[in-house]
């Protein structure tokens, strides 16, 4: 599965504004968001903000990098 | 009976007159109930889905709350309970648990059996009228909590999740609207508004941010209730003055 990642900026009230968009194949697949330090321990960790795909972004743990997602969502399919 | 047992029973009948005009008969056929003090630490499981329960309870101290999960580990909580309330009431006349009960702090609980509650509700009309009303308020909260997560967006989820905890906590004598403690953890926060964590503490920090309220670790402070009310999209007339 070849996932490659854009970095946007998020237009939100809140800190949380660095993000990547997520493309599977050229198809957006989910929106990451860096977790800015409001959120004390997972500072720096990237949240699933939303995902166009199957998965269930509730049961989305955070991760340390982009690419730990896409491992986690292999794991997941 | 032990003064343990009459605080217990104290506090049942405050709860009681709260919902209907007790006698000083209804008052003793409550006294006469056959009531189990026990504590229990924090996420201990009360009652779990599919038991058969033959208990009902009223918790006297602590905190509580009620959830039902999916069958992929999903967790909703659908309700919070504090000090007064009665916790499965539905056991009275449903023997089998359709939800999960679980304590979220230490809590001390009054458990009753179902079968005596059963029959001082039949010999006491008005225990019985008190006990119908606190299950028709049990289902008009149910009924904003429906709206809550279905329909308000993530900071009037929140805030009215707030406003709510802090009105019925004022009605049950347990301190002023204005300041308190969440029992409650951000997880516990986010089961119950259908929200992540991480989005129940950005709107924590929104609200904040608002001046609407001020927050000191667990400690919430609502600034502005007035405004708060408004955010969250709070008229307390579902809880219909006793809850």
């Amino acid at each position: 599965m070849e996932l490659s990642f854009q970095p946007i900026t998020l237009d939100v009230n809140t800190p949380d504004r660095e993000a990547a968009l997520v493309f599977r194949e050229g198809r957006l697949l989910a929106v990451l968001t860096r977790l800015s330090d409001i959120h004390d321990d997972l500072k720096g960790k990237w949240f699933v903000e939303a995902i166009f795909g199957e998965v269930p972004p509730f049961h989305a743990p955070v991760f340390e990098t982009p690419d730990q997602f896409g491992a986690w969502l292999v794991r997941s399919d | 009976m032990n003064a343990n047992d009459n605080d217990a029973f104290a506090q049942v009948i405050r709860k009681l007159e709260m919902l209907a005009p007790l006698t000083e008969a209804d008052r003793d056929a409550v006294r006469s109930l056959p009531l189990t003090v026990k504590t229990a630490p924090a996420n201990r499981l009360l009652v779990g889905e599919g038991d058969v329960a033959t208990n009902c309870c009223v918790l006297l101290g602590g905190y509580a709350c009620r959830y039902k999960t999916t069958a992929d580990g999903g967790r909703q909580i659908v309700s919070f309970h504090m000090p007064g309330d009665i916790l499965d009431l539905q056991h009275l006349l449903l023997s089998r648990a359709d939800h999960n009960v679980q304590t979220i702090t230490e809590a001390t609980l009054a458990w009753v059996p179902a079968a005596e509650l059963r029959r001082v509700a039949q010999d006491r009309p008005i225990l019985a009228q008190a006990l119908w009303r606190d299950t028709l308020i049990d289902a008009s909260i149910f009924r904003e909590w429906v709206l809550n997560v279905g329909r308000r967006g993530a900071k009037s989820r929140v805030a009215h999740m707030l406003c709510e905890f802090a009105a019925r906590r004022e009605k049950a004598g347990l301190g002023s609207v204005e300041r308190f403690e969440l029992p409650m953890t951000q997880e516990q926060i986010a089961d119950a508004t259908g929200l992540t964590a991480v989005h129940v503490n950005r709107m924590l920090h929104e609200l904040a941010d608002d001046r609407v309220i001020v927050r000191d670790k667990r400690a919430v402070e609502i600034a502005d209730w007035t405004q708060m009310c408004r955010v969250a999209d709070f008229d307390p007339a579902y809880l219909h003055e006793a809850a």
